[in-house]
């Protein structure tokens, strides 16, 4: 654990002080900006499990918003009744979101390139329209949560703890994930996207292991969608509509495909900016618009591509 | 003792018969080589065994098994290996990481999620020793997407070697190489006969006439004429049909 955390920060400065300085950041900008680095996180988080599918197993999935609607609405529905406890609704809400990824992921693997972007961003519509005719739950508009999971006697109503709880879910990924892409199976998914047809001449059941990939990130992003029903005690299914599941890729590719820290850095950019803009015109995507266009162009890599010219290799030296 | 047996192997795109009731055997230990011109339906022989595609009608026994309908990584893991005509690596790896993802496959399993793969000590010994064997150790440490093309198709040998084939499918090997690395590729397969049974399919008749055990004659999807260099040499079919002009 010590060694990978080690691994994670010595790559590069420039990440240990930024996750240095989203560990303070509460105490430089107070509440107000708490509740937007909680959001920065959570989306974080969400933005690195898609990365998992489209920069390191390269599977362009469009539809990764469901996950992330289907974990809040699994937090939601059991609020509504009666159901507080996190220590049951949250794993629940994973739970659900791979039941729901494996169905997904066991239909739509069997497509590629285009017609896997496409399947992906049907199943995601299929789902909002389902949460969107239940009519009890607010059908369109979504509903309110009456408060925050219980987590225990750590009291998460309190913004500022509560960051901290989504701030330590985050850094568990970051590390768990960093596992599994220096892993064996991080090879091989590493190799999929690179040629999958010799992946298969190799002997490798390629449909399984990109399987298993899918329902991780599948995984990941329902306890996102947790974290973010609680954050800000509201489900609506715009969480699983078509367009957020664009601005999950946005995230992933202005910050960088295929790192870890990458897409953290990419939902940073992109809520600050929204932030910021937001403030001068409603037509802040006007601004944004050519900044993703530069980074397309000049950094395959996105933002973490211009702060880290290093690649990272599975066998060095022999 | 014969590793692979075709018998009756159909296979037609619309009207074309790539494949024309073909009958082949590959006995253990030898090259055997498939020649053909053009177009004779050599590749997508190759693509039915490997299992890329499938057949139409008959049957393909591998090592007493008959493999005809199964997918095709489960036949890599039984020891039927191709390589690609246009040579198929992973572009973005190390010379290193190919041969390693190779050997790794056939240590069963690899859904381990935490262990690093780089620490895995017997992986990188196997991969050592494949790369000593086909010559690749002083570009190990090189990314794919810098060598040559002759030292691309070293490399998908290697990958071919590290996943312990009973029978390697070589497609073209030295396709569209240079002359100093045809000689390097074909050097290379001359180690490995006796070793290997390969099933070689070649334009370079240099090539198959120095390497091959046993040569079969591939036109319009039907083997016209099986057997040793010196009879196939001066069979009146195969001198009508391919080698005629030569």
């Amino acid at each position: 654990m010590f060694n990978n955390l080690k691994a994670i920060f010595s790559k590069n400065i420039f990440i240990f002080l930024f996750i240095l300085f989203l560990m303070i950041a509460p105490f430089i900008f107070g509440l107000f900006y708490t509740r937007l680095f909680t959001r920065i996180l959570i989306y974080g988080i969400t933005a690195l499990s898609l990365d998992l599918l489209v920069g390191y197993t390269g599977m362009a999935s469009f539809g990764h918003g469901a996950f992330l609607g289907t974990g809040a609405y699994v937090v939601g529905i059991l609020s509504f009744n009666g159901f507080e406890s996190a220590g049951f609704a949250w794993p629940l809400a994973v739970f659900v979101s791979v039941l729901i990824a494996t169905f997904v992921g066991f239909v739509s693997l069997r497509t590629k390139g285009m017609y896997f972007i496409m399947i992906t961003m049907a199943f995601a519509q299929m789902f909002y329209y389902f949460f969107s005719s239940l009519e009890k739950y607010g059908g369109d508009d979504g509903f309110a949560m009456q408060s925050r999971n219980s987590l225990g006697i750590i009291d998460i109503s309190d913004h500022l703890i509560f960051y901290y709880v989504v701030f330590s879910i985050f850094m568990l990924i970051l590390i768990l994930a960093n596992f599994l892409v220096k892993s064996r199976f991080g090879i091989v998914i590493w190799g999929i996207k690179q040629n999958e047809n010799k992946m298969k001449s190799l002997g490798y059941p390629v449909f399984r292991y990109k399987l298993v990939c899918f329902v991780i990130a599948g995984g990941i992003a329902g306890l996102a969608g947790a974290l973010l029903a609680n954050h800000g005690q509201y489900v609506s299914p715009a969480l699983l509509h078509w367009t957020r599941s664009g601005e999950l890729l946005v995230m992933v590719i202005l910050g960088g495909l295929g790192s870890l820290i990458g897409p953290v850095i990419g939902a940073f950019t992109l809520l600050i900016a929204e932030e910021i803009l937001s403030g001068f015109t409603k037509h802040w995507m006007i601004i944004l618009g050519p900044l993703l266009l530069f980074v397309v162009l000049y950094g395959k890599k996105g933002i973490y591509g211009f702060i880290n010219k290093r690649e990272s290799r599975f066998y060095v030296g022999s | 003792m014969s590793v692979l047996k075709i018998e009756e192997l159909c296979k037609s795109f619309g009207q074309i018969k790539a494949t024309d009731k073909v009958n082949l055997c590959v006995e253990k230990g030898e090259i055997h080589a498939l020649i053909g011109p053009n177009g004779a339906g050599k590749t997508t022989l190759i693509n039915q065994i490997a299992g890329d595609f499938f057949q139409e009608s008959g049957k393909i026994i591998f090592c007493d098994h008959d493999i005809s309908k199964i997918p095709a990584y489960k036949r890599a893991l039984r020891g039927l290996v191709r390589t690609f005509q246009i040579s198929s690596i992973f572009n973005n790896m190390t010379v290193f990481e190919n041969v390693a993802l190779s050997v790794q496959a056939k240590k069963g399993h690899s859904f381990r999620f935490f262990k690093s793969a780089g620490s895995n000590i017997d992986i990188k010994t196997k991969t050592l020793d494949y790369l000593e064997v086909t010559g690749l150790t002083d570009i190990a440490n090189i990314v794919c997407n810098q060598l040559s093309y002759g030292e691309k198709n070293k490399i998908e040998i290697a990958m071919a070697l590290a996943s312990e084939p009973k029978l390697i499918l070589l497609d073209e090997p030295t396709s569209g190489m240079s002359l100093s690395d045809c000689i390097q590729v074909s050097k290379l397969l001359k180690n490995l006969k006796g070793n290997y049974s390969i099933l070689l399919v070649e334009h370079d008749m240099d090539v198959v006439f120095s390497l091959a055990d046993r040569i079969s004659v591939l036109v319009y999807g039907r083997i016209i004429a099986t057997g040793p260099l010196s009879e196939v040499r001066s069979n009146p079919h195969v001198l009508e049909a391919y080698l005629g002009d030569k």
